[in-house]
């Protein structure tokens, strides 16, 4: 896998990345050590993940199931490999069934159009079904800069667009809020108190937006998928909103990235299984919705308009490129129900759209190497991302590329950069890897568990934060490996960490027996 | 961005990458082989016990109230008394769909009425959903808008999964129903501290009558 410099998105000018970066970093640090010491979110996370984990565990028990993953994968990596040929065949069809299609190149295009459709129909109220993309090109300040009010439907995006926060999960935007806090943020807003319980609280909402829904002059949704056979937009919901949306306002407005198409309906048959089933852990979801066109002569509701927003927004510099597959994502959200790493933080510590393992490797992408380059580092490379991936994307093994990139790109900390050189040269001069060995087993020997050498200082300190450096062992692995297998069991030439490291020790145990 | 230079963008991606991966055969032409729109194999005949039992057992596991294959003037006394008692006064239906009652009026507004009902294109056994497209005479506000929502399901319409029901929805845009919804019970949400709760915007109860001999 070579790296092309064109999949990656990085400012020219290196000094203002490097700078960039470096500041990024520290309000990653920050958000990260928050999150830490806030042990309401601890829980938070600890039993959202295990309720998730123990809701998906008898689906991904099932003998089938990883048939259905790979079918999945399947589809998606058809799709991509032939977008181009999707993407015109797809536009061919909304346009024959009386839709609109517009293709923005980038994010300012997408929302420019859209706050375009708005101002042309006078609209002033816009109902909005959850949607990631619309995250991503910010459409609602632009709505609302050109006068009109945007109201988030989904019930959990309602709560956390009251509360001026983005949302924490993919699937579950409003997860971190406990129950006292959305009370008062519904009450503040009823000028009221609308009670303390669930039931309550959702039945408040349900009847504001019921009102919204019916007063709206535009209804925005994102697509699941779409179908490139017949124009389709599917959408896979459990509140009802994205039907509302597409049910009362006259204008439709759907924003979907590029990548989101499938070739046909029967090509989603193994999707709509394994999306609610990864996701949450049930059979299917309440409505899945496939909407073809605006409403046809002679029906009474559904919107007058249909408009499709096509966003690339960096997505096609990915296409045929080392982390193409990203874009086979179907945002099930499994990645983040098992993250170690997300289990700590949460969401909002990665402060981007797209959060947690996918977004580790999706939001630097897209939104430039030096914007997020902490993100690929927020992972423990356990693989957990990698193993419950429904459209079987290699997480871990793209979060480690982009490691790399980040690095090459010289956006990683210099003292961390200048350490690892330190390292390589050492590893380079086997005399004196062996004298610094023999003098830190000497030192680390001598020194109590209790020193606060241990504690570690300045750039030592982050690491030793958080954990003990082990007590030394009385010999070297390399004595001890001399040992074992003779002076002649060295490292193979070439052989590789991981399985390598197996092959060798295999390599030399026959060496011995040889001799 | 014009469409040609769009398309040209991606295209151009495409061929840079080249051989970065292994070509996939165009699902496009794999599917020419088969019939679009043909129905599926179980659509015409009487649906096999064990899938109605199936497709009622999963979907009162939604949360829905399921009574099993009734023939259609059970059924519909059967709702009729229901309404009676619930106050259903008025059901939002297609007018084909309505019959001559004194406890119920019939209208098409969907805003006004208690209860919608509607007749079910297919039902997919495996998930427990009833598919209804949408029409001149089907509104999509009939399952959506009213708190309650009733469904009539004839037992031949069950097929066994969502596949046999994607399989059909093939062709050319125009053929295809302007609305398609798969509805799995009722509508809910655990977006508040990840309590479950039944009944946000679309209904918060739903009945299905499977209908016998039909």
């Amino acid at each position: 896998m070579s790296g092309a410099p064109r999949d990656l998105k990085v400012v020219v000018d290196g000094g203002a990345a490097r700078r960039r970066a470096a500041a990024s970093r520290r309000a990653f640090d920050a958000r990260v050590f928050g999150a830490l010491a806030d042990p309401a979110l601890q829980r938070v996370l600890r039993d959202g993940q295990d309720y998730v984990q123990a809701l998906a565990a008898p689906a991904r028990a099932e003998p089938h199931w990883q048939d259905a993953l790979d079918e999945v994968a399947r589809v998606r990596a058809d799709t991509l490999a032939h977008l181009d040929r999707y993407v015109e065949q797809f536009a061919d069809s909304v346009e024959r069934i009386g839709g609109h299609v517009f293709f923005a190149a980038d994010a300012a295009e997408a929302r420019g159009h859209v706050v375009g459709l708005a101002r042309e129909r006078g609209a002033r109220l816009v109902v909005k079904s959850k949607s990631m993309v619309t995250e991503e090109i910010g459409l609602n300040p632009a709505l609302e800069a050109a006068g009109a009010e945007v109201v988030e439907t989904d019930l959990g995006e309602f709560i956390v667009q009251l509360a001026g926060e983005r949302p924490f999960h993919i699937l579950k935007p409003a997860i971190h809020l406990p129950l006292a806090r959305i009370r008062a943020l519904f009450s503040a807003a009823a000028g009221r108190d609308v009670g303390g319980e669930a039931e309550a609280m959702t039945r408040y909402a349900r009847g504001v937006l019921r009102e919204k829904f019916l007063a709206a002059d535009m209804g925005v949704t994102g697509a699941n998928f779409g179908v490139a056979a017949t124009g389709s937009i599917v959408l896979v919901t459990n509140e009802g909103n994205g039907r509302m949306t597409t049910t009362l306002p006259r204008t439709h407005v759907v924003v979907m990235g590029v990548e989101r198409l499938v070739p046909t309906f029967a090509d989603l048959e193994a999707i709509l299984e394994v999306l609610p089933r990864a996701g949450v852990g049930l059979r299917t979801t309440a409505y899945v919705t496939a909407i073809t066109g605006p409403r046809r002569p002679g029906e009474a509701d559904g919107p007058e308009e249909l408009h499709v927003v096509i966003v690339d927004n960096g997505r096609s510099r990915l296409l045929g490129g080392k982390y193409e597959e990203v874009l086979s994502c179907i945002r099930c959200g499994a990645c983040l129900d098992v993250c170690p790493v997300y289990r700590r933080i949460g969401g909002h510590a990665y402060d981007a759209v797209y959060t947690g393992p996918i977004g580790a490797v999706l939001s630097p992408l897209l939104d430039g190497l030096e914007c997020h380059p902490d993100l690929p580092f927020a992972s423990s490379l356990c693989g957990a991302c990698t193993e419950v991936c429904s459209a079987r994307i290699p997480l871990a093994e793209l979060i480690r590329e982009l490691r790399e990139d980040i690095v090459e790109a010289g956006l990683a900390p210099r003292p961390w950069g200048a350490g690892l050189a330190a390292y390589a040269e050492v590893t380079r001069r086997p005399r004196l890897w062996r004298a610094l060995e023999e003098l830190a087993l000497v030192l680390l020997r001598r020194v109590p568990l209790t020193d606060p050498l241990l504690r570690g200082r300045g750039p030592l300190g982050a690491w030793t934060a958080t954990r003990d450096l082990p007590r030394p062992r009385r010999y070297s692995f390399r004595a001890a490996w001399s040992a074992r297998f003779g002076r002649g069991g060295s490292w193979r030439p070439g052989g590789r960490i991981g399985r390598g490291s197996r092959r060798s020790i295999d390599w030399a145990k026959r060496k011995r027996g040889g001799r | 961005m014009e469409r040609e230079a769009f398309l040209a963008r991606l295209r151009a991606r495409r061929m840079e990458g080249g051989g970065s991966r292994q070509a996939v055969p165009a699902a496009a032409e794999r599917n020419a082989a088969s019939t679009p729109g043909a129905a599926p194999a179980t659509a015409t005949a009487p649906a096999p016990t064990d899938l109605i039992k199936l497709f009622v057992a999963r979907l009162t596991a939604r949360g829905a109230t399921v009574v099993g294959a009734p023939p259609r003037p059970a059924a519909r006394a059967a709702l009729a008394r229901r309404g009676g008692v619930r106050g259903w006064l008025h059901v939002a239906a297609a007018s084909g769909l309505s019959w001559p009652s004194s406890a119920l009026h019939w209208t098409t507004e969907a805003r006004e009425a208690q209860l919608g009902l509607c007749e079910a294109d297919w039902a997919v056994a495996e998930t427990g959903a009833v598919v209804v497209c949408s029409s001149v005479e089907v509104r999509r506000g009939f399952s959506l808008v009213p708190p309650v929502v009733a469904f009539f399901v004839p037992v031949t319409r069950i097929v066994a999964a969502l596949g046999d029901v994607l399989r059909t929805l093939s062709g050319d845009g125009p053929e295809l129903p302007s609305a398609v919804t798969l509805i799995s019970g009722p509508s809910g949400t655990s977006d508040i501290a990840g309590t479950h709760v039944v009944g946000v915007h679309g209904p918060g109860e739903v009945f299905v009558w499977a209908l016998a001999g039909e």
